[in-house]
């Protein structure tokens, strides 16, 4: 949904006539995965991105939800390379195992 | 609609920082007629997709880059420059998600090499790197913007970049042919002397190596010390590496015999620390444990073995710009992904 003050930029602009440098459908492509209504028991992935900090903060953050949550099984992985998206069978073995996916990016 | 009135144009100047797609810095007005002259000029349709730019997807039109050129401040005959250098970026090599993401200071740098760049009076002399050329600041600055405004790549929210520096506003240069005794950087992927082209680097920002003497191994020497620095992430991630020759140490260099494949050839060999010193400084030390993207015939569990700043000779890429009469060259660190060239193809 397009805000008030987003509509008045639009508005503005428009009767100015200048056009935007924008794509204005780009963020709307993007929406967030489904929420659990519960993790509780439920078995977790846990995504790195292969740099050390990432593990260290994910292993806390395993060890905290199986304590917290009760978690049935955990499975880690790293993702190839930090810089980039993890591969697809990465992400269809999480999919396969998980029923939700914690992911870490520390530098 | 915005005319000559010093008002309007006032006005619309503000109403473009209100909106958030600026730089920080004022930008031209996008008028539709502005824009259209930009389009006509590439004789193409404004509604050609060039690119979905990452990390958003941004689908980056025709159009859509050339309100970005107008706004950076351009002239209609930079978009081949422009929409090239985009292409460009886009090939997996560059890795432009993760050059646009991640917290190293890095940003792409803009290279323009053959005759388009004379043509075009892109500055690869006195300056080349400062100010003072409207190709230069412009053609990077709408580069940036089309990548911040399309591509999502905000300062601070999707863009973790912990410093920058001052190429993120505008990084474009141009090779001066006119005092390169070697061949063009274009000619590196096998494009001939004669075609104009792009070659985009995610760089940061250029490190003087100032040598006031002429003689060339010495010259060298200084220069791979400078590379192999153990605070520069190019030892860990051993991705393409630049090196901008300046015209006194090109000229007495190639005076001496030395091509660009030999002066590539001594850099690798000695632009290089030991395992041992790399495990003790600089960034990621659990993947200097690992040994990750060194070139597999390192060793990382012999302390004394030599790592060496790219993972092969021909990595370090070699232009040659810059002001006469000044003992400097400048070395770039790179950011762990590669050097991308296109030909750029005129209307």
């Amino acid at each position: 949904m397009v805000s008030a003050q987003e509509s008045d930029l639009k508005a503005r602009m428009s009767e100015m006539g200048l056009l935007s440098p924008i794509d204005p459908e780009a963020y709307s492509r993007w929406s967030p995965a489904p929420r659990l209504d519960t993790i509780h028991g439920k078995v977790g992935g846990f995504l790195g991105n292969r740099k050390a900090n990432a593990s260290l903060l994910l292993q806390g953050v395993k060890e905290l939800m199986y304590k917290d949550f009760e978690l049935r099984d955990g499975f880690e992985v790293d993702k190839y390379v930090y810089s980039r998206p993890a591969a697809d069978d990465i992400i269809d073995d999480l999919v396969a195992k998980c029923d939700f996916v914690v992911t870490c990016i520390a530098d | 609609m915005v005319s000559s009135d010093a008002v309007n144009l006032s006005d619309a100047i503000e109403l473009m920082f209100e909106t958030g797609w600026t730089d920080g810095l004022p930008v031209v007005p996008p008028t539709e007629s502005r824009v259209k002259q930009f389009i006509d000029f590439t004789g193409r349709d404004g509604s050609e997709l060039i690119a979905e730019l990452p990390p958003l997807g941004g689908k980056a039109t025709l159009e859509r880059i050339a309100v970005n050129a107008v706004m950076a401040g351009c002239l209609p005959e930079y978009m081949p420059v422009i929409i090239t250098a985009i292409q460009a970026m886009m090939d997996d090599s560059f890795n432009l998600r993760g050059v646009m993401c991640s917290t190293g200071i890095h940003t792409p740098l803009v290279i323009v090499s053959g005759p388009l760049a004379k043509e075009l009076n892109i500055n690869g002399g006195y300056n080349c790197f400062g100010a003072g050329w409207r190709a230069n600041a412009t053609i990077g600055r709408a580069v940036k913007l089309a990548l911040v405004n399309l591509g999502g790549a905000i300062p601070g929210e999707t863009n973790k970049a912990t410093f920058g520096h001052p190429g993120a506003y505008t990084y474009c240069v141009a090779e001066d042919q006119d005092i390169n005794p070697w061949e063009p950087l274009h000619t590196d992927v096998g494009l001939n002397a004669t075609d104009s082209a792009v070659t985009v680097f995610p760089a940061e920002a250029p490190h003087n190596v100032m040598y006031h003497d002429n003689k060339p191994r010495n010259f060298l020497t200084i220069l791979a010390d400078t590379m192999c620095a153990l605070g520069n992430v190019q030892m860990y991630v051993s991705g393409d590496t630049f090196v901008v020759i300046g015209p006194e140490h090109a000229r007495f260099l190639n005076d001496g015999g030395w091509r660009k494949q030999d002066i590539r050839q001594f850099l690798f060999e000695h632009a290089r620390k030991s395992v041992r010193e790399l495990r003790k400084g600089g960034p990621p030390q659990g993947d200097a444990d690992r040994g990750h993207f060194w070139p597999r015939f390192v060793d990382s569990d012999d302390e004394d073995q030599r790592v060496p700043v790219v993972r092969a000779a021909d990595r370090i890429h070699i232009m040659v710009a810059g002001g006469r009469g000044g003992p400097h060259s400048v070395y770039l660190p790179g950011w762990g992904s590669r050097r991308v060239t296109r030909k750029i193809e005129k209307p």
